[in-house]
C-alpha cells in the first residue's frame, strides 16, 4: 500500500510540468493612449467634499492619473496643449441610517466623466460611483474610480 | 528520488521557462511527503494496537484480616450521582463537530505562480472550501514592472459523492476573486467556477490531493486557457496539493 501511494504521488510530480495552462489578465484601454498622450484634467464638486474643494480634487485626480493611468502627461488646467480634456462633475451626499442603535452615516459618491478631444469632440465617457464612511473618502474613493476608468492597459 | 526529480524539473525549465521549475518543486515537496507517509507508515505499523486496561481490584477474602471500618454515610452521594447522569447525558448529545483540512497547493498555470493555501470545513457530504493563492509573473511583461500581481480568494460549496477510507472525490461550483491590487487597488475579476478534486488519504490526518476548475461565466480580462498572445488552449485548470485534516 505504502509502495503504490508513492507511485502516485510520483507520477503526480512528473505530470505536473505537463498540466500547465495559460490564465491571462487583460484590460484594454478606453482610448488610445498612443494618440491621445497628454490629458488635462478638470474636477468640479457638487454636495459634501469635506476638506476638498474643486483644485484640491483636480490635484488628488491628476497624481492618480499621472500613477495608475494610460496618459504619458497629465496636467491641470493646460487646456491648449493637451490632447484630451478630462471634465469630471462628482457628487457626494449623505445617508443616515437610523435602524440599528447608533446613527451610521454613509456618503455615496456619484461621478461622471466626459474625455474631449481638442476640438471639443467627445471621445470617452462614463458614469462610476463609490461610498464610503466619510466625503473625503468617498471623493477619493470614486476618483480612484475614474483612474481605474483610464488604467494603462496590460495583458499579463 | 529527489535527484531524479530534480533533473525532470530542470529539463522542464529549459522547455516551459519557470513553470516547469516551479513543478519540479513541488515535485520534491511530493516527494518529501512520501518519504514521510512513509515514516508515519512504518511508525504506525510497529505500534501495535493493545489498549491497556488497568485490572480491577480484587478484595482480600482473607478471615484472618481485620474488619473494614465503617464510616458515616453520605447524604449528598445521590444529588452527586444525578449531576454525573446529566453531564454524561449532556457530553453524550450529538453535536456537530465538523472535519477541517488545512492543505497548501500549487495552480499549473504557465506564466504565473500561484502557491496558496486552503481551507475545507465540513463533514462527510457537505463541504465549504476557502482558497488564498498570491499571485507572481514568471514571465515578465513590458506591461507591467513588477512581480507580485494580487492574489486569489475562492469560496466553494461542495459535495463529497465519493468516500472511503483512502480516496475521496468532491464536486463543488464557487466563486473565484482575483483581486489585482498590485496593479490597482480596485482591480479584480470575478468567475463562476466549477471544481472537481480527487483526495488521497494514505494516512488518516494525511491527503493529496488533484482538482480541476473551469469557468463557466467570468469577468472580462480573464481569461483561463488564452495566452498573452491570444492562442487559445484547454479552458480548466488543475491544483495538485497536501492537506492535513482535523478531526
Amino acid at each position: 500500500m505504502k509502495r503504490s501511494w508513492c507511485v502516485v504521488l510520483l507520477v503526480l510530480a512528473v505530470l505536473l510540468p505537463q498540466g500547465c495552462v495559460p490564465l491571462t489578465f487583460s484590460r484594454e484601454a478606453p482610448i488610445d493612449f498612443d494618440v491621445y498622450r497628454h490629458v488635462s484634467v478638470q474636477v468640479t464638486l457638487h454636495g459634501l467634499a469635506s476638506y476638498y474643494d474643486d483644485q484640491s480634487a483636480t490635484v488628488y485626480l491628476a497624481a492618480e492619473l499621472q500613477q495608475d493611468s494610460g496618459f504619458d502627461t497629465v496636467s491641470i488646467g493646460d487646456a491648449a496643449s493637451a490632447d484630451v480634456l478630462l471634465n469630471v462633475s462628482v457628487t457626494v451626499t449623505e445617508l443616515l441610517d437610523t435602524s440599528g442603535d447608533s446613527p451610521d452615516y454613509e456618503y455615496p459618491a456619484d461621478a461622471s466623466f466626459r474625455a474631449l478631444d481638442p476640438s471639443g469632440t467627445e471621445i470617452d465617457s462614463g458614469y462610476v460611483s463609490d461610498s464610503s464612511e466619510s466625503p473625503g473618502e468617498a471623493l477619493e474613493d470614486v476618483l480612484d474610480e475614474v483612474t481605474l476608468h483610464y488604467l494603462r492597459p496590460y495583458r499579463l | 528520488m529527489l535527484e531524479i526529480l530534480g533533473s525532470l524539473g530542470w529539463m522542464r525549465t529549459s522547455v516551459h521557462d519557470r513553470c516547469g521549475a516551479i513543478a519540479a518543486l513541488l515535485g520534491r515537496w511530493l516527494c518529501v511527503g512520501a518519504l514521510v507517509l512513509l515514516r508515519v507508515g512504518s511508525a504506525s505499523a510497529d505500534e501495535p494496537e493493545t489498549p491497556k486496561v488497568a485490572e480491577p481490584s480484587v478484595p482480600s477474602e482473607d478471615p484472618s484480616g481485620p474488619p473494614p471500618k465503617l464510616s458515616a454515610a453520605d447524604a449528598s452521594w445521590e444529588d452527586r450521582s444525578a449531576e454525573s447522569a446529566v453531564d454524561e447525558e449532556a457530553s453524550a448529545a450529538p453535536g456537530w463537530s465538523p472535519d477541517v483540512g488545512l492543505g497548501a497547493q500549487v495552480f499549473g498555470v504557465s506564466g504565473k505562480a500561484m502557491v496558496g493555501l486552503s481551507l475545507r470545513i465540513g463533514d462527510e457530504l457537505f463541504w465549504g472550501e476557502f482558497e488564498f493563492t498570491p499571485i507572481w509573473l514568471t514571465k515578465s511583461s513590458s506591461d507591467f514592472d513588477g512581480n507580485f500581481v494580487g492574489n486569489q480568494w475562492a469560496f466553494y460549496f461542495s459535495l463529497a459523492p465519493l468516500r472511503t477510507r483512502y480516496v475521496e472525490g468532491l464536486v463543488g461550483v464557487g466563486l473565484d476573486v482575483y483581486h489585482l491590487w498590485g496593479i490597482h487597488s480596485d482591480e479584480a475579476f470575478m468567475a463562476l467556477a466549477f471544481k472537481g478534486g480527487i483526495y488521497g488519504r494514505p494516512t488518516k490526518f494525511l491527503s493529496v490531493f488533484m482538482t480541476v476548475r473551469s469557468y463557466a461565466l467570468h469577468s472580462g480580462g480573464l481569461e483561463l486557457g488564452t495566452t498573452r498572445d491570444r492562442e487559445r488552449t484547454i479552458p480548466a485548470v488543475g491544483t495538485l496539493g497536501v492537506e492535513w485534516r482535523f478531526e
